[in-house]
């Protein structure tokens, strides 16, 4: 396995909002980090509580030894998202663990957690799931492509069906990870297994610029005027950064191409990348008159 | 309506561009006296589609400016139609809504 996340899964994640790492962590592993997560649960807001972080703990700190869900999170597999994403200098947000038992119809609504976020610098929600959830087992939904939209928590509540809504399910030991900004929701377990999920939130200290395996850049970044209605190289991360989701409209997806360009451009320190000449055409043209309001 | 005798259906469709002519891209259903009430897969492909089974429209979102200096600023969907239908009441089918009430995923 590589040791830091490579240019096309980050330019997968500025344009989904989410990368999937099914069955990373090992089953021994999964079965401690269960036994611990149900200590954690049963003994939430006591002083019982073992391995209780507080918000702004560095990340390398959290869950010493001879913590399992320290183990899981300091897993190669689940440290070289952090260490690309938000770089290992982060700290420790918030975590919860989520219990959905076999046959809860209860579901929540739509939303994107926090609050209205107008960053450019993003957290990572990392989602552990340590045992296998089925199709119909409670597992998270999630809506790919929504996580650069400026909504408020359950203001999206009101959508209960989206096309290309993904509902989690995989292997034990399977990881998700989703920029801050992905709208998601627990869903009903319709299921014969109760659904175990534990989930923790990092800030980034440090510009994420560039913390990834990003040697091969050079050769896979698109040009600047690199444009789907002009030239452009379908082999390059444009057409990644690209990616269209099915609830999108044309007027949804070229203000994304926009949004991504801009993470794009923070990511990588690349002030003149662009996506089918959007900003281009507009910071060309700004010089040459005044802004008409 | 009549409430001793009639249930409201909504329905609540989310398209991908303006008209009613838009791709139906989301959509919500609310069942008179069923909480739970869903569905999971819609019959219908565009807004017109809705229109033509014999739901009425209710309501149409408004086209609003996004305001200078905020023009690429995007978050909730824009063009939400709410159509309604009158059906007869049925008996209660499932009782109070039990979803849950644990923190947010």
């Amino acid at each position: 396995m590589d040791e830091l996340l490579t240019t096309d899964e980050m330019a997968t994640f500025v344009a989904r909002g989410f990368l999937e790492f099914p069955g990373v962590i090992p089953d021994e592993l999964n079965a401690a980090a269960t036994d611990e997560l149900h200590s954690i649960m049963a003994t939430w807001g006591s002083p019982a509580r073992p391995f209780a972080p507080a918000s702004g703990d560095p990340w390398s700190d959290i869950y010493p030894d001879p913590s399992a869900v320290g183990a899981v999170l300091r897993h190669p597999s689940v440290r070289r998202i952090v260490d690309s994403l938000v770089g290992p200098e982060a700290v420790f947000d918030h975590d919860f663990v989520h219990f959905k038992p076999a046959g809860d119809p209860g579901f929540q609504p739509l939303h994107a957690d926090a609050v209205i976020d107008p960053n450019t610098a993003f957290d990572i929600q990392i989602f552990y799931f340590p045992h296998a959830v089925s199709p119909d087992g409670g597992g998270t939904g999630f809506v790919p492509g929504t996580h650069l939209r400026r909504v408020h928590e359950t203001q999206v509540g009101r959508y209960r069906h989206l096309r290309g809504e993904r509902r989690w399910s995989g292997p034990a030991g399977s990881i998700l990870v989703f920029h801050h900004g992905l709208w998601h929701r627990g869903m009903e377990n319709p299921g014969s297994a109760d659904r175990l999920m534990y989930k923790i939130r990092l800030n980034p200290t440090r510009p994420q610029v560039r913390r990834w395996a990003a040697d091969d850049l050079p050769d896979r970044t698109s040009a600047a005027n690199d444009h789907i209605f002009a030239t452009f190289d379908p082999t390059r991360i444009g057409m990644t950064l690209r990616h269209r989701e099915d609830w999108m409209g044309e007027q949804d997806h070229r203000l994304e191409l926009i949004a991504r360009a801009e993470l794009w451009r923070y990511l990588t320190g690349d002030a003149h990348f662009d996506l089918d000449w959007y900003h281009s055409r507009l910071e060309r043209r700004a010089g040459l008159g005044a802004v008409v309001s | 309506m009549n409430p001793e005798t009639e249930r409201q259906q909504l329905l609540f469709v989310w398209t991908d561009e303006s008209s009613l002519h838009g791709r139906i891209v989301g959509w919500s259903f609310f069942d008179g006296n069923d909480p739970l009430a869903d569905l999971t897969e819609l019959e219908y492909r565009r807004g017109v589609d809705v229109l033509a089974a014999g739901w009425r429209l209710i309501q149409g979102s408004q086209l609003v400016n996004r305001p200078a200096g905020d023009e690429h600023q995007h978050g909730v969907l824009e063009f939400e139609w709410i159509f309604e239908r009158i059906v007869a009441l049925r008996p209660h089918p499932h009782g109070d809504h039990p979803q849950g009430v644990h923190p947010h995923e």
